[in-house]
C-alpha cells in the first residue's frame, strides 16, 4: 500500500496489496473499516426473520462488490449465476424441515403423499436462505478485496493487538500449503501400508483420526524450529516495533463505514412491520 | 534437536522447573508458545476443511434417518480448542487455536464462509471456560471431557441460531444432545488421547503437557 510501484515491480514478495485505481475503491480501504462496516449488520441480519431485510442488504453488497471490487471471472460467475441457485436451493430445503404447525397453510405449493409443502414454509425457509447468503456475500466484501497480512498489519497497527500475537499467527498463516502438502504425504503413507483401509462413515472416521497425530506432531516439531529461529533473532524482546508496512485509517475510511452504516438504517426503518 | 534447545530459550522461565520436582507455573506466553498454538491453530483448519468435505458425503443418510443427528459429525470442528489448551496450558490458549482453526479452514474455503469464525470464536469460548473453571491446573482427561462438552454446546447454540431457526424442538433437542455428546468424545476424549500421542512422539519436549508423559518412561 506503501510503495504501489514496488509491488507493480514484483520486487518484494510480502507487499501483497494489489491496487486497481479509484473506482476499484474497495481495495484502497483499511480491512479495518471494512469489517467495522460489516460486522455490526452482520449481527443483525442474523436476529432478522424477515425477507425485505436481508434481501436489501444482499443486493446492496452484490451492487458495492460489482463496483468496488476487481473481480476475477470465477468469483463474477460465482456472484452472478451460483448466487441466486444457493439462494433457491437453501430456500426450499431449509422450507422441507420448517415446523409445519407454525406456517400459514392456505397455499399448497406441492403434495407427495401425505407431505404438503407450503408456501408459508418455503417463505421461511427464503428468508434463512437470504439471511445466509447476505452473511457470505457481506463476507466475500471483505475477502475478495482484503489480503491476509494487510488484515493482520491493521489489527496490530490500530487495534493494538499484541505484535508478538499478530505477526506469529501470520508466519504460521504462511505454512498453509506446507500443511497441506504434508497431509497428502500422510494420506499416502497410509493408503500404501493399507492402514484403516475399507468403506464407510466409520472406517472414515478411523482413518481421518490416524491423520491427526502425525500431521500435529509433524506441525509442532516444524513450529519448535521457527519459534527457535524468532527467538534467536529477537523477536518479541522488545514491548514495539517498527512497522514494514504502513496500513493507515483515513478519512474516506471512516466515509465507507458511516455510509455503509446509513444506507443498512434506510433499509431497517423502512423494512414493512411483521 | 529438543534436547539442545532448553539452554538457548531467552523468556525469563520454561513452564515446569524439570528435574527439581518443584512446580513453577508462568501465565505468561513464551515466543514457542505463540508459535505453537498458532500452527496447531493452522494445522487444524486444514483438518477441518478436509472434515467438512467428508461431513459432506457421511451426513446425508444420518440426516434422513434422525433429523439432526448430524450433529453427531460436529466434534470434528471442535478439537482444535482442547488440543490447544492441552499442551500450551496457558488462559487464551483454547481460544486462540480454536479462533486460528476456524479463520483458517474459512480462509481455505469452506462452504460455511466467515460464519465458521463466529463458530469457532464462540466453541473457543466454549472449552477456555472450562479450562478457566479448573483454573489452568487440572489437565486430567475428565477436564478435557467437559471442555470438548462446553464447546459442543456452544456450537450447539449457536448452529440451532443461526443455521437452523424455525425447526421443531425434537429436532433442537437432538441436535444440541449430538453436538454436545459428539464434542466430549470426538473433541474431549479423542483429544486427550491425541495429546498423549503427541507427547509420546517427543514433540512437546519443551511443554509441560509432553514432559509429564515421557517422564513416566
Amino acid at each position: 500500500m506503501t510503495q504501489p510501484t514496488q509491488a507493480a515491480a514484483g520486487l518484494d514478495p510480502y507487499n501483497d496489496t494489489a491496487d486497481y485505481g479509484p473506482w476499484r475503491f474497495l481495495h484502497r480501504l483499511n480491512p479495518l473499516s471494512k469489517a467495522a462496516a460489516l460486522l455490526p449488520v452482520m449481527v443483525l441480519v442474523i436476529f432478522t426473520r424477515d425477507i425485505y431485510t436481508p434481501l436489501l442488504i444482499l443486493l446492496l453488497t452484490v451492487a458495492l462488490i460489482l463496483v468496488g471490487a476487481h473481480l476475477s471471472r470465477r468469483a463474477l460467475v460465482t456472484l452472478l449465476v451460483g448466487l441466486p441457485v444457493f439462494v433457491v436451493v437453501i430456500a426450499t430445503s431449509f422450507g422441507l424441515w420448517t415446523a409445519p404447525g407454525d406456517v400459514d397453510h392456505s397455499v399448497i405449493l406441492f403434495q407427495i403423499g401425505e407431505y404438503r409443502f407450503y408456501l408459508g414454509a418455503f417463505l421461511i425457509g427464503l428468508a434463512t436462505s437470504l439471511r445466509l447468503s447476505s452473511l457470505l456475500v457481506m463476507a466475500l466484501l471483505g475477502g475478495l478485496t482484503t489480503t491476509g497480512p494487510d488484515m493482520v498489519r491493521s489489527m496490530v497497527q490500530q487495534l493494538k493487538v499484541p505484535y508478538r500475537i499478530g505477526y506469529t499467527a501470520l508466519a504460521a498463516y504462511r505454512f498453509v500449503p506446507r500443511f497441506g502438502f504434508e497431509l497428502e504425504t500422510i494420506r499416502q503413507a497410509h493408503r500404501v501400508r493399507g492402514v484403516a483401509g475399507g468403506r464407510g462413515p466409520i472406517a472414515a472416521f478411523k482413518r481421518y483420526y490416524g491423520y491427526v497425530i502425525p500431521l500435529l506432531a509433524g506441525a509442532i516439531r516444524h513450529a519448535e524450529r521457527v519459534a527457535l529461529a524468532m527467538d534467536s533473532r529477537a523477536f518479541g524482546a522488545h514491548p514495539t516495533r517498527t512497522e514494514r508496512f504502513l496500513v493507515p485509517f483515513r478519512v474516506r475510511d471512516w466515509v465507507f463505514v458511516l455510509a455503509f452504516w446509513a444506507a443498512v438504517a434506510v433499509i431497517v426503518v423502512t423494512s414493512p412491520p411483521g | 534437536m529438543v534436547h539442545t534447545t532448553k539452554t538457548t530459550e531467552t523468556e525469563s522461565t520454561p513452564d515446569v522447573a524439570v528435574a527439581t520436582g518443584k512446580p513453577k507455573r508462568s501465565f505468561r506466553w513464551r515466543v514457542v508458545d505463540i508459535v505453537i498454538a498458532a500452527v496447531i491453530g493452522v494445522a487444524a483448519g486444514v483438518l477441518f476443511w478436509a472434515w467438512g468435505i467428508a461431513y459432506e458425503g457421511f451426513s446425508g443418510p444420518l440426516k434422513a434417518a434422525l433429523p439432526g443427528l448430524q450433529g453427531i459429525f460436529g466434534g470434528g470442528w471442535l478439537f482444535a480448542g482442547v488440543i490447544g489448551g492441552l499442551i500450551i496450558r496457558k488462559p487464551g490458549a483454547a481460544l486462540f487455536t480454536e479462533v486460528i482453526a476456524a479463520a483458517v479452514s474459512a480462509a481455505i474455503g469452506t462452504s460455511w464462509g466467515v460464519t465458521t469464525i463466529i463458530s469457532g470464536l464462540l466453541q473457543g469460548l466454549g472449552a477456555e471456560l472450562v479450562f478457566a473453571l479448573f483454573l489452568y491446573a487440572n489437565w486430567r482427561i475428565y477436564v478435557a471431557i467437559l471442555a470438548g462438552m462446553a464447546a459442543g454446546m456452544a456450537a450447539g447454540v449457536n448452529d440451532l441460531i443461526v443455521w437452523y431457526p424455525g425447526v421443531t424442538w425434537a429436532f433442537r433437542i437432538t441436535y444440541f444432545v449430538s453436538v454436545a455428546v459428539s464434542g466430549a468424545v470426538i473433541a474431549g476424549a479423542l483429544s486427550w488421547f491425541a495429546v498423549r500421542g503427541i507427547a509420546r512422539t517427543g514433540a512437546l519436549g519443551r511443554f509441560a503437557a509432553g514432559r509429564e508423559v515421557t517422564a513416566d518412561v
